[in-house]
């Protein structure tokens, strides 16, 4: 397999002779096509420097005050100091970044060139000086786009990754919060940081995440979907088997809760691992309302997954097969809106699920100013329209709206398009065995659904199999009564709160 | 791959598979018990005991990996292997059986010109699906079933609640106490089956402390007495001797004399209990194969188990006459089978037989 361009010269470290050292950056960065690699060369101290940095990346104000002003001001007695020492007394008496460290490596060096910092190359010394002067343009911390609650915090993450970490920081703020920073991608590194408490999240979960982490061979890893895609449990699932959320807040409960929380450069939302399926359907809003708000919402949410899932496949299934289950008035009025619909019920509900997705993908790309057309199309045309030309009957509508509204209380994105999937399967089996069709469907899901883990941890725990557990789970019970860390949790951790007997 | 079932999880899956298959027995295949099939399962609850304090004591002196490969190790692989492959052929032929039932109900329910072959071959395919799954799968599956069963036993009851009659109970001991006896042995055969779940567990090191074989098999005992009750009281006892699975399946989703439009919970109940059973028995099936070959795949287990099973229930050799024959022996052989196996432990030695298979 062919290696990266100068990869010889990535793996080598720095020499001492500033000419060559800065051949050797200029030859790596691909000077002179690449513009905006500056190297500032300059004397100071009575002998050679060159400051290279990425421009835009590294803010100009920085380098010029704490680092070109900083040597030129600092004392001439630096002549006496071996050559080889030159980078340590830099770092000592000269340069006024709090954050500065001596690094040999090339390869080092030019990642952390590219990530904003500036390395201080130095005549006669074979080690560089790497100083933080990140500046870059980054969005502000705004509101969260899709995950919006109507009590607590607004707050979501960005695209910068030291921002996330600071948030999380100001959420969590305990030394037992470990950031740990690694790379993923063989080719092109995307930095991540393993987030998580000491004593509390478990051992063997924490191994295991950065075995995987590890274990990606993926030359490019673009973003924390991906990087889900590549360590969760079982890829062919059609359920995410981990969390994602845009939510700092959320991150941060989750994190208290012994699970890990991975953040990625670039990822405005965060990946957090292990979870059970009951996590996907939980809300920041439960937590911060009196816990019987949060129960009656969780079950309105819980119903909805079930009409979401269900409702369809229970339609044809009644309508085709057991006509006889079907109260008479109401099959009367089913019978006389289906009169004049020239299609099966099959096709009727295909049909108008199908319109459904149409809306729902158009809606998600439109532009906000255009989002209006969205409803007219889909409340006049689709609706309207089609009940008009006897082509869709209300009964289905009324099914489809109802499936459609149920999805849409599901907080997990990635969960919700796996559900409509689901949906589309059972349809079908129920159009070829009625209930016998959908009983054997859901009862294959329950058992594939319970035969899933995530990063280890069984995805329907605590129910299936049974563990002892905080009683916030499925419905919340009041909060003097939740007295236990999350049943993932490392046990007799620092952190949990019952009494012990 | 080696099939597992979670030690913890052994209660509900026993629950939700032999109650079905209980009720089934009783209600379908026995229907010359009249209206006291409910003293037919209390009495096997009885005989069943033995059976349930053998297999609590064995998994308990069990400490860790599978409680089968413990009683192998300690009563000899000449004595344990053929006890493993003569109840492996049990369960595939439970599995045959209750597949039947099932094509028949939905059959007798909605697709009355649908082929045997299209009925069963789907519920053949989705139980392989999940029994491969593993123990975790479908034992995880039947904890959550009998969380939701009651909720649809309420409805029922509360549909029904007017329509009971407690009269139609009596005569007391239906056809007589000679036909009730040999009817509680049958059952205690479909009954006895309720303890295969503690051979087949594996013990966890962390998992969550369970009851035993021995409540379960009270709680299935009384529990399917209870429904056997309720079912008497909800239609009169038909005398007539021809009474076949089909009369009685109508009598069953019938609903009673309530209203046919609240059928909906009633078969939903009965579709996912004999689901539960046939997939049940299908993996305890693959699990016994696997436990006499054990370099046997546990996917090639149960695709085996499926086909043979599926080839039993084609062939008609699970219909009522057979299964009715074949009921009477049923708890002498289980019962035999495993008290050749549980009582291992006990003739070496008590607490300490099992030795850790780690």
């Amino acid at each position: 397999m062919a290696e990266m361009p100068h990869a010889d010269l990535l793996r080598g470290e720095l020499t001492g002779a500033l000419q060559k050292d800065v051949e050797t950056f200029k030859t790596i960065f691909g000077l002179p096509e690449n513009a905006d690699i500056v190297f500032r060369p300059f004397e100071a101290g009575g002998f050679s420097l060159c400051a290279v940095y990425t421009e835009g990346m590294a803010k100009d104000d920085k380098v010029a005050d704490f680092i070109l002003r900083a040597c030129h001001a600092f004392d001439a007695g630096a002549e006496r100091v071996d050559a080889d020492m030159r980078a340590e007394f830099l770092l000592k008496s000269a340069v006024c970044i709090p954050q500065a460290r001596l690094e040999n490596r090339v390869q080092e060096l030019v990642m952390q060139i590219l990530g904003g910092m500036t390395a201080l190359l130095i005549d006669g010394c074979a080690d560089g000086l790497l100083m933080e002067t990140r500046g870059f343009e980054k969005r502000n911390v705004q509101r969260t786009v899709s995950e919006s609650v109507v009590v607590g915090s607004q707050e979501g993450f960005v695209e910068s990754l030291r921002t996330n970490i600071t948030l999380m920081r100001r959420y969590v703020q305990s030394p037992a919060l470990i950031s740990e920073m690694t790379t993923v991608g063989k080719s092109v590194p995307l930095r991540i940081a393993i987030l998580y408490m000491k004593g509390v999240a478990r051992e063997e979960t924490l191994a295991e995440m950065r075995k995987r982490v590890k274990c990606v061979t993926a030359a490019v890893v673009h973003g924390l979907g991906q990087l889900e895609q590549l360590i969760e449990d079982r890829p062919f699932s059609l359920t995410p088997q981990m969390l994602l959320t845009e939510r700092p807040d959320r991150a941060a409960s989750c994190v208290q809760d012994g699970q890990i929380v991975i953040l990625a450069d670039g990822a405005p939302y965060a990946l957090i691992a292990p979870v059970t399926l009951f996590h996907l359907l939980h809300s920041s809003d439960d937590t911060f309302m009196r816990w019987q708000y949060g129960s009656f919402l969780r079950f309105i949410r819980m119903l909805g997954v079930l009409f979401s899932l269900l409702l369809p496949g229970a339609y044809i299934a009644l309508t085709l097969y057991h006509p006889h289950l079907i109260p008479m008035a109401l099959l009367t009025s089913i019978a006389e809106t289906r009169a004049q619909v020239p299609f099966t019920a099959l096709t009727e509900i295909l049909l108008m699920e199908f319109s459904f997705y149409l809306i729902n993908e158009a809606s998600t790309r439109i532009p906000s100013q255009m989002g209006s057309v969205i409803g007219i199309v889909g409340g006049l045309i689709l609706g309207q329209a089609a009940v008009s030309a006897s082509i869709i009957s209300p009964i289905v509508i009324i099914v489809v709206a109802l499936t459609g509204l149920g999805n849409f209380v599901i907080p997990d994105y990635g969960f919700t398009v796996g559900m409509t999937i689901l949906r589309i399967a059972i349809i079908l089996v129920s159009a070829l065995l009625g209930l016998y069709g959908l009983t054997l469907a859901v009862f294959a899901l329950l058992c594939h659904l319970c035969s899933l883990r995530s990063l280890g941890a069984p995805f329907m725990a605590p129910v299936a199999p049974f563990r002892p557990h905080n009683p916030d789970i499925l419905l919340r019970l009041p909060i003097w009564m939740q007295k236990r860390l999350l049943f993932l949790a490392k046990k007799d951790s620092w952190m949990r709160k019952e009494t012990r007997k | 791959m080696k099939l597992q079932l979670p030690l913890s999880l052994a209660r509900p899956l026993a629950f939700s598979a032999v109650t079905t298959r209980l009720l089934m027995g009783i209600f379908l295949d026995l229907p010359w018990l009249y209206n006291a099939g409910w003293i037919a399962a209390l009495g096997a609850i009885l005989l069943c005991v033995p059976l349930g304090l053998l297999a609590d004591r064995a998994a308990r002196a069990c400490r860790g990996g599978g409680i089968a490969e413990a009683l192998e190790k300690r009563g000899g692989r000449a004595v344990a292997r053929p006890v493993f492959a003569l109840l492996s052929l049990v369960c595939i032929y439970e599995t045959a059986v209750t597949s039947r039932v099932l094509s028949n109900t939905v059959r007798h329910v909605a697709l009355a010109e649908a082929s045997a072959i299209s009925l069963l071959l789907p519920l053949l395919l989705a139980a392989m699906l999940c029994a491969c799954l593993g123990g975790q799968a479908i034992g995880g599956a039947a904890r959550i079933w009998v969380r939701v069963m009651p909720v649809l036993m309420l409805i029922v009851l509360l549909l029904q609640f007017r329509s009971f009659r407690p009269a139609w109970l009596t005569p007391l001991l239906g056809p007589g106490a000679n036909v009730l006896a040999s009817g509680t042995v049958s059952a205690s055969g479909w009954l006895s089956m309720a303890a295969l779940p503690w051979l087949c567990a594996d013990r966890e090191e962390n998992g969550a402390k369970q009851r035993g074989a021995l409540s379960t098999l009270v709680t299935i005992g009384i529990f399917s007495a209870a429904v056997l009750a309720l079912l008497a009281m909800m239609a009169p006892p038909s005398v007539r001797t021809d009474l076949t699975r089909t009369y009685q399946l109508d009598k069953l989703l019938a609903n009673g004399r309530v209203t046919q439009t609240a059928q909906l919970p009633l078969i939903l109940l009965w579709y996912n209990g004999l689901l539960f059973n046939v997939t049940a028995d299908l993996f305890f099936a693959a699990k016994l194969l696997q436990l006499t070959f054990p370099r046997l795949d546990g996917r090639l287990a149960v695709l085996l188990g499926g086909a043979v099973s599926g080839a039993v229930a084609m062939l008609g050799w699970a219909e009522q006459r057979m299964v009715v024959s074949y009921a009477r022996w049923l708890f002498a052989v289980v019962g035999t089978l495993m008290l050749a196996l549980f009582a291992a432990p006990l003739r070496k030695g008590g607490k300490r037989a099992c030795v850790h298979t780690k």
